[in-house]
């Protein structure tokens, strides 16, 4: 029975699939060329009977028969045997070795059986019948090894090659099971595993009798290929520092930008979750952020096109609507292909002037050739806050109201703890008004509103795409199509893109071919009021939070109820009524037309166009405080960038003996336009119009504003790769830039790079440790890459503004906007790296980096002497320096048939730090010159300040109890006149003792802001039918200030804010024993100090995944079904006490956007 | 082919089209016109950048807030150790006025760059020269009122910014000087008006001169200059009357009335004020209703009641009131609204208000400021009080309905003195004032008792701001700081 199931099984998959049928053939080829010996001659199998129709039938029918009656597959060459020859049989009935015999007798081809298969190819010695007459020149002792080769799927490969590596002639191949089984091998023989599509597998069978084998299936090979700079390599050739972030299909639909899944992905590049709000921006940066004031961000690069961001437009009225993803969120996630992250200069001075900051190269998929593919995934997803600010509910509020009210009395009168007596000074109460809320009120509150509840919902997330692709020989073509959509957890807080593309591949004749990358993409927003304002420029969190529990959301009217005593604040709930819709659109074009005239040259031509159009379109209506206070305001500002480009690149490869070169020469010219327009108007009879009536608003002095610019930026480039054998690599590269900003003469900025790397493990002498190191690769780079994006600051220019009423009308003023600075050069980037790659036990993979990167001419803003007309300049100053280390771990932990077990591993860290100073640096005297970039300085603390030593710290005046206390540790040399001593360096003098007062004397270095460490970690464990993948990442050792907890004044009770829970535990009289500092910090004039500062880690645990692929073996319409459940930010570990250590930082640790916890259902279907 | 477009592609373009490229600007009457408009921008009340502005930056709000007469309702950043004579070098709130002189600088510029226009109309020329220099004193006087003398760049210092070099503070003398030349340069060019009016409304006037004169005397004590400069404005070709009602010298229907000297002028769509968003709280009950109320500014109670209750003044300093919801606040009962005293509505509301922004003119300078000065500067020169000076003194008690001094009421110096400090604190709550006359009174530190924060006053030391630690780190040690900062 078994025979026949395994028949059908194959049988169906050879008449199904022209495609496996073919790779048959390949790895038969293979075989041959290889010349096998065969073995294990199975005698019962010769004497297997099989039955004909008819006696006269051709080759191939006779073939056809043997595989349809046994269980044997015929492996044979079309170019060896024509199975059209026609043989006359003498039985109808018969042994399928007489029927070969008489097949094959009087040709030169002869036959073996072996396992399962019939071979059929020429025979080595005319004489011989068998081509197994090989065997007896190689009758030796050895081992039998045995195995399985199945793909990442679990299914078997069948016709896989398995060849011995040192004896090439020695192999077979898997039969339909997968199953292979090799003999008379040498005990330490290594097995080459390979198969058309897959990546080759080696392993050593020291110690082995089994060996079970997965193949890592067709996208895995592009592991082997590395997009970089105008072209590819094998990774096994880089030179420079290079990560790789692959796109799995079937985890991406969760996210809304392919940006939420990197972080932690790729050492060295580090994320930021600006926000958690749907579309929230992460900002980028690789290799820390050491410019000082020019752009930090890497040069994103789709397909090509290197692509700038355009930023949404303002909303026109008072809120901020959060900030959003930009380049990778016009991106469809399911289309890209992979996203390299070019880090060190080798890598990047091919990109020299945008490159200084690393290069994310985003390649998207293409069409493949062969018969029409489908993908459709789907998603659903329902979302939730992760955490939510803890509010005081209403008696919660009443009674804190009351303690502060209290305490405020006893304050105001400087008695008890506040007393400059201590405690000594009783408190008397006769003065007091008494508390406003009786003990009934507190204990039944008569509204108890939780307005955070009222504007927050359950998150609601769908995603669907579908991809189409396929080709011939000459035409390949992927069209895609996404939509996603998501509702935020704040209501009336929604995105959706709509993404289209289409990617297409044709091959115009021998020479030519041609491409084009096309994409559509809309983003919307729906954006709701958000940001770190107060009061009246309060967003709707903050003003939900800041809104009293005991106040209902509706009046007696039904009219939205107000905070009289905070009337600046409006009706958290009518906020949501505010409409605020983005538009964000990128069209991206980009086509190429590619010749090779002679082997090995390409020269390729490539034209794009990206255009963005953004437009945000807002409206205040008359039910929200602000729309009532105008009738209605209405506002629409539009931006929109066009940039060109025109890339030239000739690039030649040639291999000689051993030496192997490529040349790359190209020019690349790239114009930026951007224009903007924007109209406002208030006054409107009804707010049925919203935004879409401008001219109907009644204001006297409608808004109306435009603006525009032009730059550009040529380019020339070249680089040459060598190497020898594949052993000793060098790769030189050089670019020059021009940039239009920069006044001419200092416009064009040269950038070279050189890279070396010893591929250790081919040299002869490793040969012994080779079965354990596979490879082992040194590599060592320096170059250098530029940045100019501090745009347009080498020229003056006027300003119209600073406008004044005379006579009741408003004259214009003109006044110097910039001054310019002519000398302004490129800032340069120089950058020195040290690589390491291994693979050790052909199932880890590691790569190491350390780096060392200086930038000079730093482009920033010089301060001027504060007397001068401008505060600035832009100026070249000084130097600053980054050094890193970054550790990449690729481990295939267990690769059992069943069974597979992957983990990735990433670490990095880098250290910022100024390394020179420009001449004009007007240090602090807490300043020095090595500082780190994101240094912070401030006062030590003390504790806090006790009841007795109220009014008593000298260097204090007016410090009172629950205070934090802070550290007189130093004073400032002063003259006889009292003014402070400076050096001959201008550096104020200290004098190393306290002084009695507190001043920039007594400010220390507490640390910087920046992480000290970065790591993520990727575990993907296949069972069977089953993929369960989870992926963390987080961050060490990196400096916050506080969180919500802290961040309130209690004098807010006045106006009747809602307050967090936290307010409770603050010092008061009644309650000393607290780490919180007290109810009138915020009257100390001298800060916290470091009393709030904290070392901050976290571990997220951003995705785990959960996948099932349904067995459909017979099934003709679908080729593979696969549902998946999913859980986006499960968890958090984290000694940070706010809503989330990422997303806070935005909203100034506040009130921000609460993270959410996703989880999905999603399914991918291939047809 | 490829030669082509690559040569063509070097000469790279960068285009900004929405500024002015300084190769043809400034060369007309009109680019000087516009230059010297921007210059009058930060002498408004506007936003949150005039001199004069409602928030903490404003000159009025943060002085009168170091004195006797405010508080502040909202968390105390920055106003609180304002509020209770508590701040140092690192409290922006009192350092960042120094930042102003930038723009003596850029007034300064403005000069260099108008004279080197080739004007068609050289009477232009010369008024708008003389405007800068208006100005450029006046800033200096209110720079040297809060810091005492400061840096005071050359033309030549400002067309190398590059050069880096810490210019040091002028001397007292240097200072003096500066203020007054740039002053008395603009009343001699003969090209300012008397008085600014009509079209001219908000420029600069020989009026303005004399009033920043006579109390930059006073700040002085050169007594007899200020006598003079205060009958100057006294003459009839200047017209200055004190007008009948007091709060109606602060309304929108009473702009550019006889009492204002100088006005920074405001409409609401330019430099509006906010003024009553800053002070009224929410349930305080407006004509219009769109008027924003934040509720931070008080006159403390325990200054509210060195008012005579008769006093017509309270009508605008609101210590009770019925609020839209009902309630009556009082000092007994306070709640939000009045926790910390009583409000300075001072000035009337504008019924085209739309939220904070209100287009009546912020008053700088008034007559009864002057005459009030005038007594005083009479009696302080004579070193006798004099029937004249009682007589400036019962103009403005007239006004505010209360009864007239007799020369036998105030038989000292002293006696006049303090009441015209008294009256000139209850008549320029929250027009900036108080501060100075404080000082000039040697009251300083007995406001800051008054107040309850005697014990962090600072004698000899409060009496200036201090510079901004930053200016004295960017001087090397060129830049000395204030006493006792």
């Amino acid at each position: 029975m078994k025979i026949n199931i395994s028949l059908d099984h194959f049988s169906r998959k050879k008449s199904d699939c022209k495609e496996l049928i073919k790779i048959m053939k390949i790895s038969l080829l293979l075989l041959f060329a290889f010349t096998f010996q065969l073995m294990a001659l199975d005698s019962n199998a010769q004497d297997a009977v099989i039955e004909l129709k008819n006696n006269s039938i051709t080759v191939y029918e006779l073939i056809n028969e043997i595989e349809k009656q046994t269980d044997y597959l015929v492996v044979y060459s079309n170019r060896e045997i024509d199975t059209n020859r026609e043989i006359n049989f003498k039985k109808n009935s018969n042994k399928v070795s007489v029927y070969l015999n008489e097949a094959f007798s009087q040709t030169d081809i002869g036959y073996d059986f072996e396992n399962n298969y019939i071979v059929l190819s020429k025979k080595i010695n005319q004489n011989e019948n068998h081509t197994v007459s090989l065997i007896k020149v190689v009758q030796q002792q050895g081992k039998t090894v045995k195995g399985a080769v199945t793909d990442s799927n679990g299914e078997p490969v069948i016709g896989a090659t398995i060849i011995v590596k040192n004896n090439p002639s020695q192999g077979t191949i898997t039969d339909i099971d997968g199953i292979f089984r090799i003999t008379n091998l040498e005990e330490n023989a290594t097995l080459q595993i390979s198969y058309v599509g897959m990546r080759t597998q080696e392993i050593n069978t020291t110690g082995l009798s089994v060996v079970n084998v997965i193949l890592e299936s067709d996208t895995e090979l592009l592991d082997e290929i590395v997009v970089v700079g105008y072209g590819q390599t094998k990774k096994k050739d880089l030179t420079g520092a290079i990560s790789v972030i692959k796109f799995d299909d079937d985890a991406m639909n969760t996210f809304s930008s392919a940006s939420q899944a990197l972080a932690g992905k790729a050492a060295g590049l580090q994320l930021m979750s600006i926000s958690a709000q749907p579309g929230g921006q992460t900002s980028f940066n690789i290799r820390g952020a050491t410019s000082a004031g020019a752009n930090n961000d890497p040069l994103i690069v789709i397909d090509g096109f290197p692509v700038s961001s355009s930023a949404e437009p303002g909303s026109g009225n008072r809120y901020n609507g959060g900030p959003k993803d930009n380049i990778l969120a016009t991106l469809n996630p399911n289309d890209i292909e992979s996203i390299v992250i070019l880090k060190d200069a080798s890598a990047t001075a091919i990109y020299g002037a945008r490159a200084g900051h690393g290069v994310i190269l985003v390649t998207t998929k293409r069409g493949k050739e062969g018969k029409v593919k489908i993908d459709y995934s789907a998603s659903m997803s329902t979302q939730n806050m992760a955490k939510r600010v803890e509010t005081l509910n209403a008696s919660e509020w009443m009674s804190q109201y009351n303690r502060y009210h209290r305490e405020r009395y006893i304050f105001n009168n400087r008695m008890g703890v506040y007393s400059n007596e201590g405690n000594s000074k009783p408190v008397d109460w006769s003065g007091y008004t008494g508390d406003r809320f009786s003990e009934q009120e507190i204990l039944n509150p008569a509204h108890n509103t939780d307005w955070l509840g009222a504007v927050t919902r359950k998150g609601f997330q769908q995603q669907h795409s579908l991809t189409m692709s396929g080709g011939t020989e000459k035409t390949r073509y992927l069209a895609s199509i996404n939509f996603f959509d998501q509702d935020g957890v704040l209501k009336n807080n929604d995105m959706q893109r709509f993404n289209s593309r289409i990617n297409l591949d044709q091959q115009i004749s021998e020479i030519f071919k041609a491409g084009l990358s096309l994409t559509f993409n809309q983003n919307k927003f729906s954006n709701m009021p958000l940001g770190s304002g107060e009061f009246e420029n309060a967003g709707l969190i903050t003003t939900a939070i800041q809104s009293t529990p005991i106040r209902s959301i509706w009046d007696e009217n039904g009219n939205y109820s107000t905070n009289l005593y905070a009337d600046y604040l409006p009706n958290a709930v009518s906020m949501l009524e505010i409409k605020d819709d983005s538009k964000l659109e990128r069209l991206l074009s980009n086509l190429f037309i590619e010749a090779t005239p002679i082997e090995g040259l390409h020269l390729k031509t490539t034209v794009g166009f990206d255009r963005n159009y953004n437009k945000r379109s807002t409206y205040l209506p008359k039910t929200t405080l602000y729309g009532q206070k105008t009738n209605g305001s209405a506002h629409i500002s539009a931006t929109e960038r066009s940039d060109y480009l025109f890339e030239m690149t000739a690039d030649y490869s040639k291999s000689i003996n051993n030496h192997n070169f490529n040349g790359l020469i190209g020019y690349s010219f790239q114009d930026f336009n951007v224009d903007g327009l924007e109209a406002g108007n208030q006054d409107f009879l009804i707010d049925g119009f919203s935004y879409n009536n401008l001219g109907a608003g009644a204001f006297p002095k409608p808004q109306v504003g435009s603006s525009a610019g032009k730059s550009q930026m040529a380019s020339f480039f070249g680089r040459i790769n060598y190497n020898y054998n594949y052993k000793y690599y060098i790769t030189a590269t050089l670019r020059t830039d021009g940039a239009s900003n920069l006044a001419k003469g200092n416009q064009w900025g040269y950038f070279p790079s050189v890279a070396l790397a010893w591929n250790i493990a081919e040299e002869s002498f490793f040969e012994p440790l080779h079965d354990k190191i596979n490879q082992l690769k040194l590599r060592t780079s320096y170059g250098e890459t530029g940045n100019s994006s501090i745009g347009n600051k080498a020229r003056d220019f006027f300003q119209v503004g600073r406008n004044y009423l005379f006579g009741g009308v408003e004259s214009k003023g003109v006044y110097l906007g910039q001054m310019g600075n002519k000398d302004l050069t490129w800032e340069t980037t120089s950058e020195m790296n040290i690589g390491i790659d291994m693979i050790l036990f052909n199932r880890l993979n590691i790569s190491m980096e350390y780096y060392d990167r200086v930038i000079s001419d730093l482009l920033s803003q010089r301060s001027l002497m504060s007397f001068h007309e401008v505060n600035s300049i832009a100026a070249n100053i000084g130097k600053t320096q980054s050094k890193g280390f970054e550790l990449t771990i690729n481990s295939q932990n267990i690769t059992k048939k069943d069974f597979t077990w992957k983990t990735d591993i990433t670490l990095s860290l880098y250290r910022d730090r100024w390394k020179k100073r420009d001449l004009s640096w007007k240090p602090a005297v807490y300043q020095q010159e090595n500082d780190y970039i994101r240094a912070q300085f401030g006062y030590l603390s003390d504790g806090l300040v006790k009841p007795e030593e109220t009014g008593n710290i000298p260097h204090m005046p007016g410090a009172v109890a629950g205070q934090i206390k802070l550290k007189d540790i130093d004073g400032f040399q002063r003259d006889a006149s009292g003014s402070i001593m400076f050096d001959s360096n201008g550096r104020a003098l200290k004098t190393g003792k306290p002084d009695g007062y507190l001043d920039d004397a007594d400010k220390v270095f507490l640390g910087s802001t920046d992480p000290g460490y970065l790591f993520g970690l990727n575990n993907t464990f296949i069972y069977k039918n089953f993929n369960l993948s989870f992926y963390l990442y987080g961050v060490a050792d990196q400096l916050k200030w506080g969180d919500y907890h802290t961040s309130v004044d209690p004098v807010n009770f006045i106006t009747d804010y809602g307050m967090p829970s936290s307010i409770k535990d603050f010092w008061s009289s009644e309650n000393p024993n607290t780490k919180y500092f007290g109810m009138f910090q915020s009257q100390s004039s001298f800060g916290t100090g470091d009393y709030l500062m904290r070392k901050v880690w976290f571990v997220r645990m951003r995705n785990i995944s959960l996948g099932y692929t349904i067995p459909l073996k017979n099934n003709k319409v679908i080729q593979r079904a696969n549902v998946y459940i999913d859980v986006n930010n499960p968890f958090i570990l984290t000694n940070y006490k706010g809503l989330d250590p990422e997303t806070d930082t935005w909203a100034g640790g506040i009130y921000a956007y609460p993270n959410v916890r996703t989880y999905s259902l999603g399914v991918n279907l291939t047809f | 082919m490829c030669t082509l477009i690559l040569s063509a592609c070097t000469n790279l373009i960068e285009e900004d089209y929405s500024n002015i490229n300084p190769d043809f600007f400034p060369t007309t009457d009109n680019d000087a016109v516009a230059l010297v408009t921007a210059c009058y921008n930060p002498f408004s009340a506007g936003g949150y950048s005039g001199y004069w502005q409602s928030a903490s930056g404003g000159f009025h709000v943060m002085s009168d807030m170091a004195t006797d007469i405010l508080d502040c309702q909202w968390g105390a950043d920055p106003w609180g150790p304002v509020v209770s004579f508590n701040w140092h070098a690192n409290w922006n709130a009192v350092t960042n006025f120094y930042g102003r002189h930038q723009h003596i600088s850029r007034l300064t510029m403005a000069i260099y760059r108008i004279e080197n226009i080739e004007m068609k109309d050289t009477n232009l020329q010369k008024r708008l020269i003389a405007e800068c220099k208006a100005l450029r004193g006046w800033l200096a006087f209110m720079l040297y009122d809060l810091y005492g003398p400061i840096p005071l760049a050359t033309t030549d210092d400002l067309l190398t910014p590059l050069s880096d070099i810490a210019i040091p503070r002028a001397t007292e003398e240097e200072m003096k000087r500066f203020i007054e030349s740039n002053l008395n340069e603009a009343l001699t060019s003969n090209s300012l008006p008397n008085r600014a009016s009509g079209t001219e409304y908000g420029r600069v006037s020989n009026a303005l001169c004399h009033t920043v004169l006579m109390k930059f005397y006073m700040l002085t004590k050169q007594w007899g200059k200020a006598v003079i400069e205060g009958r100057e404005l006294q003459k009839e070709t200047y017209g200055f009357r004190l007008l009948n009602n007091y709060k109606d010298v602060f309304l929108l229907e009473n702009e550019g009335n006889n009492e204002i000297i100088h006005a920074a002028t405001a409409s609401l769509a330019t430099n509006s004020t906010l003024w009553l968003a800053h002070v009224l709280p929410g349930p305080y009950p407006t004509l219009n209703p769109n008027i924003q109320k934040w509720g931070g500014y008080r006159m403390i109670w325990k200054y509210f009641h060195t008012y005579d209750p008769t006093d017509k003044r309270l009508e605008v300093i609101i210590g009770e009131f019925e609020g839209t919801d009902g309630v009556i606040y009082n000092q007994q009962n306070p709640g939000a609204p009045l926790a910390k005293g009583a409000i300075p509505v001072k000035v009337g509301e504008d019924p085209g208000s739309t939220g904070e922004n209100s287009g009546i003119d912020w008053i700088i300078y008034r007559y009864a400021d002057v005459l009030t000065l005038l007594g005083e500067a009479i009696v302080r020169e004579g070193n006798s009080v004099t029937q004249e000076a009682v007589d400036l003194l019962n103009l403005i008690r007239n006004r505010a309905g209360l009864t007239n001094f007799t020369l036998a009421d105030l038989p000292s110096v002293d006696s006049y003195l303090d009441e015209i400090l008294k009256e000139r604190g209850h008549e320029f709550f929250c027009e900036g004032v108080r501060r100075s006359d404080l000082i000039r009174h040697q009251k300083y530190q007995a406001a800051a008792e008054f107040k309850g924060y005697g014990e962090t006053y600072r004698p000899n030391v409060f009496e200036r701001w201090p510079l901004p630690q930053k200016a004295i780190d960017e001087g090397k040690g060129v830049i000395t700081q204030n006493p006792g900062y």
